[in-house]
């Protein structure tokens, strides 16, 4: 096995022996002894040294100068060629963000001032008049004292109090002014005097069916 | 430093490079793929790959490595592709070659072609493998190692192949008298 194998490797580098290209002495050396001792290794050098001479004996074809001088431009020509589809497949969107970008803040800012205009005189709610029930809340005015800061224009509104009202007549859908009733006083008290009010609760759903007849005579008479 | 200077966008180096390799790239193409035409469009799209790809190029390994593997995959792919083994017609598989004392000298350039004709002939008859291998060991006197680093093959099995391809262009050099 082991000669089969060296053989076999001695055989392998007969081409790069033939060649020249094998530098190792030693390598040489056992290449040598080889062919002068085998007549089948021999026949197999003399028959590939035959091959290598026919090779090297072969003019290869190769392209006029003209072809390596008009390789250049062809590849740059290939590779623009290339790049241009890309160019081609941009979008409207690709094409209209990059204006979009610079006009999209402008147009918020504007908007942005619209909606909180900075008018010295008044600030009025906005969503107050998209409601028309009953029960709205009214955000008393005052003066507004516009705070422009960094450009930006901030109304400082003083809400003075909140009451609930009953909604007046008017149709206007702007702000009204309804008119407020003081729930501090109930009606009782025109009709009632300070010790007769000092009545609490309990005692007011306690009372005798007498003490209501009272009541009720004392207010008709009034009435 | 070429390559260096095209990653800073100096248009100039790549080239430069083009120029440098573009003979020997495009002679191991069309030893492997045996026709000028198609040998000429695998040298124009190995360096297109180049020109997109070298940005990438680490120099873990030598450059002409790196470029010979790009032109070794591009013209397997393109023989894949082709599906060819033979590329020569009829005329050449059933000619041999006769050469007589007169014709010798008077027709010298007739016989160089043909015996060039024959030559692509017996390598288009190799496997690919050995193709590759005898076309990188003889013509471009690469090292087993080179050819092991662009083949990704081991170094070992190289010199077999080598000797197998060889062997092959001697036994049909001998059936056509050459």
């Amino acid at each position: 096995m082991k000669n089969n194998k060296r053989y076999e490797e001695l055989l392998f580098d007969l081409p790069d022996y033939i060649s020249g290209k094998i530098t190792d002495k030693a390598r040489i050396s056992e290449i040598e002894n080889q062919i002068n001792s085998d007549a089948e290794f021999r026949s197999e050098y003399e028959n590939l040294k035959l091959t290598f001479n026919t090779l090297e004996n072969i003019k290869i074809d190769e392209p006029s100068d003209a072809f390596f001088n008009n390789l250049l431009p062809k590849i740059h020509q290939k590779i623009n060629e290339k790049e241009i589809p890309q160019e081609h497949k941009v979008s409207f969107w690709d094409r209209f963000f990059p204006v979009l970008k610079y006009v999209l803040p402008v147009l918020v800012l504007i908007t942005f001032l619209y909606i909180y205009n900075i008018d010295n005189s008044t600030v009025i709610n906005k969503f107050d008049t998209l409601t028309s029930k009953s029960n709205e809340v009214i955000i008393n005015e005052k003066n507004i004292e516009p705070n422009i800061d960094s450009g930006n224009l901030l109304a400082e509104q003083n809400v003075q109090e909140i009451k609930n009202i009953e909604k007046s007549n008017s149709k206007s859908n702007d702000l009204q002014i309804m008119n407020v009733v003081d729930v501090t006083q109930p009606e009782t008290s025109l009709f009632f005097n300070d010790s007769e009010l000092e009545i609490d609760d309990y005692e007011m759903d306690n009372l005798s069916q007498e003490d209501e007849e009272a009541i009720l005579t004392i207010l008709n008479q009034e009435l | 430093m070429l390559i260096d200077e095209f990653k800073n966008g100096n248009i100039n180096a790549y080239n430069t490079l083009v120029r440098k390799y573009q003979k020997k790239i495009y002679s191991l193409i069309r030893k492997m793929v045996l026709d000028h035409d198609d040998a000429s469009d695998i040298t124009q799209e190995v360096f297109i790959k180049l020109y997109s790809s070298l940005k990438d190029f680490r120099g873990e390994s030598k450059f002409f490595t790196y470029i010979y593997r790009i032109a070794v995959n591009y013209s397997i792919n393109h023989l894949n592709k082709k599906n060819r083994i033979l590329s020569r017609s009829a005329d050449i598989e059933n000619e041999s070659y006769h050469l007589s004392s007169d014709e010798a000298g008077a027709d010298e350039k007739f016989d160089s072609e043909l015996k060039s004709k024959f030559l692509d002939k017996a390598i288009g008859l190799l496997p690919e493998q050995q193709r590759i291998v005898f076309n990188l060991r003889f013509y471009e006197n690469l090292s087993y190692e080179e050819i092991s680093q662009i083949t990704n093959k081991s170094v070992g099995g190289m010199k077999a192949n080598y000797f197998h391809a060889v062997k092959k262009i001697q036994e049909y050099f001998k059936k056509k008298n050459l």
